[in-house]
Formats: structure tokens, C-alpha cells, sequence
């Protein structure tokens, strides 16, 4: 009887590590409509950190969830329907590039240019131009409009 | 002034033609693909940058390593902190050249099958590469696309020992850019 009780916590234990083990495994990315943005920018706030120094920038913003605010400049999409919302700060040719998720593709397209809007989205880093040609970007991906603002 | 406005006209002309040379695309898509005793580990990533140059047959291409997206978050997870170590180095790049760019008459329609060779550098390591691919000419735009192998020990990427037979050293790589005209 006594030997029992000794056990239990251990089998609880071996349990949930393995509920937990099973969840953490099968776990995939998270609809970012519900998250709360870490940092709150605009366009031109966020371009220009990358541009002046991007280690830094890097460190301040690279894998987190954050919320952009920019004039739509244009609405890309390919033949799979990807969209991506470039978002530009009016004073150059760099810009925020959003790269949307696909379960939002209804509210991407029916964004118009030169509208206000607030992109949350993780960034996953920047593309500085070499080439002179392309202007710089931003870039952020599973990107959904936030609407409450 | 009639020879200015000749002169400025040249050059204008001139800056159009060069402008054309080039192409572009910043939404890309690059996947790879492994298989594995366990599971097949997939990802892709749909911001690619690739700029062309028609004339020089120069190609770049530039990726952001978290930009790969993956089906389990877990899988995405450890690709960036414990293979790419995507904090330490963000990008992927590719510079190189079409070898046979003069087979190529881009003002007529129709798939060129093209030889590569650059250099690619993930993980801060750089090397050679070669691989065939595909440009289609299709009214103005270059569909180009290429299926090539990498493997993971030539970038330093290391497979933890506990999971070394569950993990391929072999990566395949598809690339598929559909570039426009740079209009400068």
C-alpha cells in the first residue's frame, strides 16, 4: 500500500512530461490576430532603426510579434494568392514589407494604396539594397491587419 | 538647343535600355525539403529578393532565415536557434552567374534551361555551387526556377548527435522567382 503512494507522483510526472511533450510537438504557428503586439511603430520609426544600425535593430525587434503603422504603397499578389502589403515611409524609396497570412487573405485585398493602416506581423529582418536599385525593406511575415487601433 | 534636346533624348533612350537589363523580384519563393526516417522536414519562405542583370548574366538572390515557415512551430523553432542560428546570422545569400547567358534571346517566348554558378553563404559560411535551372520568357516577365542540393555539413550546420539518423544531410532547395523589369 505504502509502495503505491511512492509511485503515484511519478506516473502523474511521466504523465504530463508526456501530454506536454505531445502538445509542445504537434504545436504549430499561432493565428497572430489574437496576440498582443510587443512593440507598437511606424513605418518610418522602424526603417530607419534598421538603416542606421542593424545589428541593433536587430536585436530589438528580429523574431518578435510588432504592430506597424504606414500608408499602404502597394498590394502584391502571386499565383498561389500570396499577398504582401508593402507599407513605405513617404520620405524613400525603403520600405516595410508584409508578408500576409494566408487565412487573412479577404482583409489584405481589400486594402487600397495610399490607405493608413496598422500591420502586425513578425519581423524576420531586413534587406539592405546593394544594388541602389530596390530600395531597402523591412520585412515581416504571417502578417494580419490590426484592427483595433 | 536642338543638339541638347538630341543629346538629352540619347540618353534618355540610353537609361531606358539599361533599365530594361534588369529584372527583380522581392517575393520569391524558396522551400527545402529533407527526408527522414521519422519525419520530412519542409519549410519555404515567400519573400525572396533575386535581382538579374540580362546583359552580364549576374544573379543575386537574398533570403531572411526567419522568414522560413514551417508546419510545426516546435520544427521552425529549432531550425532558427539551434541549426541556422538565425539571430547570429540573419541572411542567406546567393551571387552567381548564368554561364550560358548568351543562348538566351529574352524578346522571344520560350523556357531556356540555364547553368548557375555562384556562391552561396548560410551560416556564415560560404561556398561554390552549382545547378541547373529554368528561365521561361512569358510576355515581359522571366519565370526562372531551380532544383539544386545542399549539404548541411558544408555550412557548419550541426545535427545534434541524439537526432543525427532522424535528420538528412541532404537539403533539397526549389527556387521559384517570377521577375519583373526593373524600371528605374
Amino acid at each position: 500500500m505504502k509502495k503505491r503512494n511512492v509511485f503515484i507522483p511519478f506516473i502523474l510526472f511521466a504523465l504530463s512530461a508526456a501530454v506536454y511533450g505531445f502538445v509542445e510537438y504537434n504545436r504549430t504557428a499561432k493565428d497572430l490576430s489574437q496576440a498582443k503586439a510587443e512593440q507598437t511603430v511606424t513605418a518610418g520609426e522602424i526603417i530607419e532603426s534598421f538603416s542606421n544600425d542593424e545589428v541593433a535593430a536587430n536585436k530589438q525587434y528580429l523574431g518578435q510579434v510588432i504592430a506597424v503603422t504606414g500608408i499602404v504603397s502597394n498590394v502584391e499578389t502571386d499565383h498561389d494568392s500570396h499577398y504582401t502589403i508593402v507599407l513605405r515611409d513617404n520620405a524613400s524609396t525603403s520600405s516595410v514589407r508584409c508578408s500576409m497570412d494566408s487565412t487573412h487573405i479577404a482583409s489584405a485585398a481589400s486594402l487600397s494604396e495610399g490607405t493608413e493602416v496598422t500591420i502586425k506581423g513578425i519581423v524576420t529582418g531586413y534587406n539592405a539594397d546593394e544594388t541602389g536599385l530596390l530600395g531597402s525593406d523591412v520585412q515581416m511575415n504571417r502578417c494580419v491587419i490590426d484592427t483595433k487601433k | 538647343m536642338k543638339k541638347i534636346f538630341v543629346i538629352t533624348c540619347l540618353s534618355l533612350a540610353a537609361i531606358a535600355l539599361k533599365a530594361q537589363d534588369k529584372f527583380f523580384t522581392k517575393s520569391g519563393t524558396i522551400k527545402f525539403f529533407s527526408k527522414a526516417p521519422l519525419e520530412n522536414i519542409e519549410a519555404s519562405n515567400k519573400a525572396v529578393t533575386c535581382v538579374f542583370d540580362t546583359k552580364t548574366g549576374a544573379i543575386q538572390f537574398a533570403v531572411l532565415m526567419k522568414g522560413f515557415e514551417f508546419a510545426k512551430a516546435l520544427m521552425q523553432d529549432h531550425f532558427n536557434e539551434n541549426y541556422v542560428e538565425s539571430d547570429k546570422y540573419p541572411r542567406g545569400e546567393f551571387k552567381g552567374q548564368i554561364e550560358n547567358i548568351l543562348a538566351i534571346d529574352f524578346a522571344s517566348d520560350a523556357t531556356y534551361s540555364v547553368d548557375v554558378k555562384g556562391q552561396l553563404t548560410i551560416h556564415g559560411i560560404t561556398k561554390d555551387v552549382r545547378a541547373k535551372g529554368n528561365i521561361v520568357v512569358q510576355g515581359g516577365k522571366l519565370v526562372t526556377s531551380s532544383d539544386f542540393t545542399i549539404l548541411l555539413s558544408d555550412f557548419q550546420i550541426k545535427i545534434p548527435s541524439l537526432v543525427e539518423r532522424n535528420i538528412n544531410n541532404n537539403i533539397s532547395i526549389n527556387v521559384d522567382c517570377t521577375l519583373e523589369p526593373l524600371h528605374s
